[in-house]
């Protein structure tokens, strides 16, 4: 079983479900009395294309899959990705200087692996300097309206 | 000639200087920081240019091309790490020459190549770009139509080690550009009730997110971010008779460069390995190549600085974007509401020329600069990574935000960093998403025109001998990387057994 379905034949699954969704919902399109090609042509087109390659990646794909190169941090890269959620969730709450020092502030005490009291004394004025640096440099310099709580 | 001359004068204006000087130094830094190569650097930068008034921010774009090629050359000799893929080839010498305690004379010397070789691309650019856009001009909707499949004739280039994977992320990147209200129709497409999609995907979101996003949390998915690299390093220069020595090489190796530049899907690697090869081939006492050889540095680095000015000659006469670096220059295009290709020289001709003014100061302003800067940047490759990797990516999401004044388009950073991440882990080719979503329009309009022309008949498409120019050079285009890839695989191997 593990054989039949190996990473890449699960990919080619995948794929071939993207095509039909693209089919299919081009399938809904009204078609128009003006344009003689319409505009769900295309788009199944495109769905054709994602297939055939994704059918030929289906039947060679035999054996075993070729292990991925790198490592696995999957701790680091789930609290990467919930700082980030966290950052544009409190992007326009909180304002944009005090959402980017402690966006900076959860990345480096997190990612630098040294002792805390010397992590702490890079990341915190790395985080203000930084954030503030950017602020001025954005909505000063360049007038890109930042939502702002305390400047 | 005289369009190119007055380009030159506005170059030198303070205010365009400024944006070339700007440019510059953001590329040298992108490049110099392996994992952020040219296209990341560009990307980076492009939100930025939206409201800028075109004579700067397509200058400024152009400089960070020209910053970055040159910028890739100092992780390379320095840590043996190329900042950028174009950089590759450098490090065969030029890290032999800083074992030897010869760093600084091989970073001089990236330096000179990369300055010369640009000018010499540049030179060739203005020459050639005139009579490929007149002939461009005979074009109708089936030969835009081929030119666009020309362009992503270039996926073979970057999709890795599956070119079925690649043909895949094309398509998608293809069907990105269909997201939003249909232009011959009005019909919404694929928008899922979301309004802010009627206008379709924002270019920014997408290309920062798969090509900048992405590249963060592939590193921190696979622990890179904790690499912190550290050298002791000791000034040296080249002689006279070193320069004297490399200056034929220089000369040869940018004019080969601007022409591989100029082909969809080779590219600066290509076209490094491609002079170093041809360099050792060519030259007399080889032996010393892989061993610290200053020729060795010269030869790959003014090829490779010379690819940005040989990729414009088919992005302003065409229309068609070369490389992943190219294609974020033609978005600035857009973004400044100027269409790339024929019709530019017929009516704004002082754009390209100008452009093109601003290429050749920016080696100028490279050389200077890259004096300037060389002790400071040499101390940015030994920078922890993981304040790099915050600080690329408040980058990226605020230069997103700046472009809607809306966290929409930050939220689409988000979900394109995720795709490109997913991509890349998969073997997917997230460039050549980018690529398919830069061509999509140009596709889609240009079939969809010809089709209403010829009342639906599909043999429109194989009418006219361009079209079958265009086709047999489609063919060519995909087939080109392979082959070139074969070779230099071939000789790099060649090399190594001889070093």
């Amino acid at each position: 079983m593990k054989k039949l379905f190996n990473r890449e034949r699960v990919i080619a699954l995948v794929c071939l479900a993207f095509a039909a969704f693209i089919w299919f919902q081009a399938g809904t399109f009204p078609e128009s009395f003006i344009d003689t090609v319409g505009p769900s042509k295309y788009p199944r087109l495109l769905a054709a294309l994602i297939a055939v390659p994704s059918m030929v990646l289906l039947v060679t794909s035999n054996g075993p899959a070729e292990p991925i190169k790198g490592g696995r941090e999957f701790k680091s890269f789930f609290y990467l990705v919930l700082c980030i959620v966290v950052y544009l969730a409190l992007f326009n709450l909180i304002g944009f200087v005090l959402a980017t020092t402690a966006f900076l502030l959860a990345l480096t005490l997190y990612f630098d692996r040294r002792e805390l009291k010397t992590r702490l004394k890079i990341a915190v004025p790395y985080s203000a300097g930084f954030s503030l640096l950017l602020y001025f440099f954005f909505a000063r310099l360049l007038g890109v309206l930042l939502p702002s709580l305390i400047l | 000639m005289q369009l190119f001359l007055q380009g030159l004068v506005q170059a030198l204006n303070p205010s365009t200087f400024l944006y070339i000087l700007i440019g510059i130094v953001w590329g040298i830094i992108g490049g110099a920081i392996p994992g952020i190569s040219a296209s990341v650097a560009m990307s980076l930068l492009l939100p930025f240019t939206y409201g800028m008034n075109p004579m700067y921010s397509l200058p400024m774009l152009a400089a960070v091309y020209v910053g970055a090629e040159y910028g890739g050359s100092i992780p390379a000799i320095l840590i043996k790490t190329p900042g950028t893929g174009a950089a590759a080839a450098t490090v065969l010498d030029g890290y032999e020459m800083n074992a030897k305690g010869l760093g600084g004379k091989a970073l001089c010397m990236s330096l000179y190549a990369g300055v010369l070789g640009g000018m010499v691309s540049v030179i060739i650019l203005v020459f050639t770009v005139i009579p490929l856009s007149k002939f461009a001009l005979r074009f109708g909707p089936t030969e835009y139509f081929w030119m666009a499949i020309m362009g992503l004739s270039v996926v073979g280039a970057v999709s890795g080690k599956s070119p079925a994977k690649g043909f895949i992320s094309a398509v998608f990147g293809l069907f990105l550009a269909v997201i939003g209200m249909d232009s011959f129709t009005a019909v919404h497409r694929f928008t899922f009730g979301i309004n802010r999609l009627s206008e379709g995907l924002e270019m920014i979101p997408v290309m920062v997110g798969l090509f900048a996003v992405s590249e963060v949390l592939r590193q921190v998915f696979n622990g890179d971010v904790f690499d912190v690299i550290r050298q002791k390093f000791k000034m040296t220069y080249p002689t006279r008779k070193e320069f004297a020595q490399c200056t034929p090489i220089v000369l040869a190796s940018g004019a080969m460069g601007s022409v591989v530049g100029a082909l969809p899907g080779a590219g600066a690697t290509i076209a490094s390995w491609i002079a170093y090869s041809e360099t050792k081939m060519l030259c007399k006492n080889t032996e010393t190549f892989g061993t610290g050889d200053i020729r060795g540095v010269a030869a790959p680095e003014a090829a490779n600085n010379s690819v940005p000015a040989g990729g414009l000659i088919p992005l302003l006469a065409l229309g068609i974007p070369g490389s992943n670096s190219t294609a974020i220059l033609m978005a600035g295009f857009t973004i400044a509401g100027i269409s790339c290709g024929p019709m530019l020289f017929v009516n704004e001709p002082e754009i390209p020329y100008r452009l093109m003014a601003c290429m050749f100061v920016a080696q100028i302003v490279l050389a200077a600069v890259g004096l300037l800067v060389l002790k400071p940047l040499i101390r940015l490759t030994s920078v922890s990574k993981v304040y790099l990797t915050g600080a690329i990516l408040v980058f990226a999401f605020v230069g997103a935000y700046a472009v809607l004044n809306d966290i929409f388009a930050s939220w689409m950073v988000l979900v394109f960093g995720l795709a490109g991440f997913l991509m890349k882990r998969y073997g997917f080719a997230p460039p050549a998403a980018v690529l398919g979503f830069v061509l999509g329009e140009l596709v889609e309009n240009n079939m969809r025109r010809a089709l209403q022309l010829s009342r639906g008949s599909y043999g429109v498409f194989f009418s006219s001998p361009i079209d079958w120019v265009l086709i047999a050079l489609t063919v060519a285009g995909v087939c080109f990387p392979y082959i070139t890839a074969y070779i230099s695989k071939k000789k790099a191997g060649k090399t190594a057994a001889g070093k």
